[in-house]
């Protein structure tokens, strides 16, 4: 089904090129490959906002700092919703307490504020490939030395040898240091918790390694092909996702903003993986990097296969039922 | 506060079995990732230092939407923190972002972020203010913050002047709002 609406999310009007599709998922039961692994939501939207989940796939490879302005964009506009949101609500208690609970607001105002309020933005999710990039998180910010960052800039891998340097970017995410590049998809989720039922963080990022288990053992191999397989697990007390022999195909970090969630997750696709072996990644100094392509040799899946997968996965623990999907190049981001 | 049925259902895992109802056994508790460690008490610990800093105790005790306490002496200094509720939202701490000594803050900046189980989560400080100090044993025990988040696990000391802050302490929930406010939350 092709065709052209524009949302308005927050402050930037943003002309959609397609929506693909809007596919509705009844939660489980029904779906195909799903006859093994019965995936019952984890939470559920509890705000009419979060019934649909908004997946924004950049389909071109773009550099990180970019990316980083994207998400931004839409963190922005949530938070920004919730100055409102709290605002209007302030304003209500102040009038309750003024006229002891005699004020009433007419048909009008009230049409006024739910129209404000029915502005709130969906939960998204953002795919995006990025240029070779290697990036650290909050722990990161004080014990990371300029050599360090040079070595890391100055890496040279063993494979994609055509890719540019690779770049250094500190970011406000959990966890450490990590690398972002061609054949890896980056995912970030931006949501409101409050949107969901009893959904703090913790639940969020069970949720997001759920979602990428679940997508790496049912994604098809190729297209209407069998289902990859991979098995996973966590490694001890660790949050990622690994493969049976300890190596580790994802990596999770998240900032939370007033319960606006930003970052996400990274799933090995093809990556060229000297990226990730020749440096200590994630604070585990004997952890080695694996990609679907590692353990699957024959696979021909692409970061957009995946990406779509795991939104589906995702939308499934968060239960949701409904996934609009847009993809764009990225092009008509730059304005603002 | 979560509850049972929220937690076994927050804990399931992609274990094949049949689809069954609503209920769930208990064995799904061993699951750590979504459990709740609250005390239960989001009332300032009377026997640490943001409390005992004045003979008396503090002036004033205020708590805000963002799950953020403040403990304000007569002086101006004021000890802030994340409440027990938030805390265990949270659960167990793994790094904290302290604010760097002698800063100014004002209304609604982050002063730090607290990192657990891979989400790093920002602090805000409700007033303007200078902050004097992070709580430096908070970076060699993050897990403070889970045992002690109302006394012990204080986050940042700042000063505060209270004339200038007024309208916006009148706005602070007291302790009996906040737990209100905790209960129309869920």
């Amino acid at each position: 089904m092709l065709r052209t609406t524009s949302f308005v999310t927050g402050g930037f009007t943003c002309v959609n090129r397609r929506i693909l599709s809007r596919v509705w998922y009844s939660n489980g039961a029904n779906d195909d490959n799903c006859d093994r692994l019965k995936h019952k939501s984890i939470t559920k939207p509890v705000d009419p906002s979060a019934r649909v989940l908004r997946h924004i796939q950049f389909t071109k490879r773009m550099p990180f700092q970019q990316g980083l302005a994207i998400q931004e964009q839409f963190v922005r506009a949530n938070l920004d919703m919730k100055k409102v949101q709290s605002k209007i609500e302030q304003k209500l208690v102040e009038l309750e307490h003024e006229y002891q609970g005699n004020a009433t607001i007419n048909s009008n105002e009230k049409q006024i504020l739910d129209k404000i309020l029915a502005m709130k933005p969906n939960p998204m999710v953002l795919t995006f490939e990025y240029e070779p990039t290697y990036t650290g998180g909050k722990r990161i910010k004080k014990v990371i030395t300029q050599e360090q960052i040079s070595q890391l800039e100055n890496f040279k891998p063993t494979k994609d040898i055509m890719n540019p340097s690779p770049k250094f970017v500190q970011v406000e995410r959990g966890g450490e240091l990590t690398f972002h590049g061609p054949g890896q998809i980056v995912a970030y989720i931006v949501l409101d918790l409050k949107a969901f039922k009893n959904f703090p963080a913790r639940c969020l990022i069970s949720v997001i390694e759920t979602a990428a288990k679940n997508t790496l053992k049912i994604a098809p191999v190729r297209k209407g092909g069998l289902p990859l397989n991979i098995d996973t697990k966590r490694v001890g007390d660790k949050i990622g996702v690994w493969v049976m022999n300890d190596d580790k195909i994802a990596s999770i970090g998240v900032h939370v903003r007033r319960s606006i969630t930003s970052h996400g997750i990274c799933i090995n696709v093809c990556p060229d993986l000297s990226y990730l072996n020749n440096f200590e990644m994630c604070g585990n100094p004997d952890g080695k990097a694996t990609s679907i392509l590692n353990e699957f040799p024959n696979a021909n899946v692409t970061i957009q296969d995946i990406s779509i997968a795991f939104v589906r996965e995702l939308a499934k623990l968060l239960g949701i039922d409904t996934v609009e999907r847009m993809q764009t190049d990225g092009s008509e981001m730059n304005q603002l | 506060m979560l509850s049972t049925s929220s937690i076994t259902r927050s804990l399931a895992r992609t274990i094949p079995r049949a689809v069954s109802g609503t209920s769930r056994t208990p064995a799904f508790r061993l699951f750590l990732r979504c459990q709740s460690t609250s005390h239960g008490n989001n009332n300032l610990n009377k026997n640490e230092l943001p409390f005992k800093f004045s003979p008396t105790g503090p002036k004033l005790v205020k708590y805000s939407k963002d799950h953020e306490w403040l403990a304000m002496h007569a002086d101006g200094t004021t000890f802030l923190g994340i409440t027990d509720y938030a805390a265990a939202a949270l659960g167990d701490a793994t790094y904290i972002e302290l604010p760097e000594a002698d800063t100014e803050v004002d209304a609604n900046d982050s002063i730090g972020s607290v990192e657990s189980v891979k989400s790093a989560s920002e602090v805000y400080v409700p007033v303007n203010g200078t902050v004097v100090e992070g709580n430096t044993d908070l970076e060699s025990s993050p897990q403070l913050i889970n045992s002690d988040p109302m006394g012990k696990g204080w986050i940042a000391k700042l000063k505060v002047d209270e004339a200038t802050n007024k309208d916006i302490l009148d706005k602070l929930f007291t302790l009996e709002q906040y737990e209100q406010f905790l209960k129309s939350d869920e």
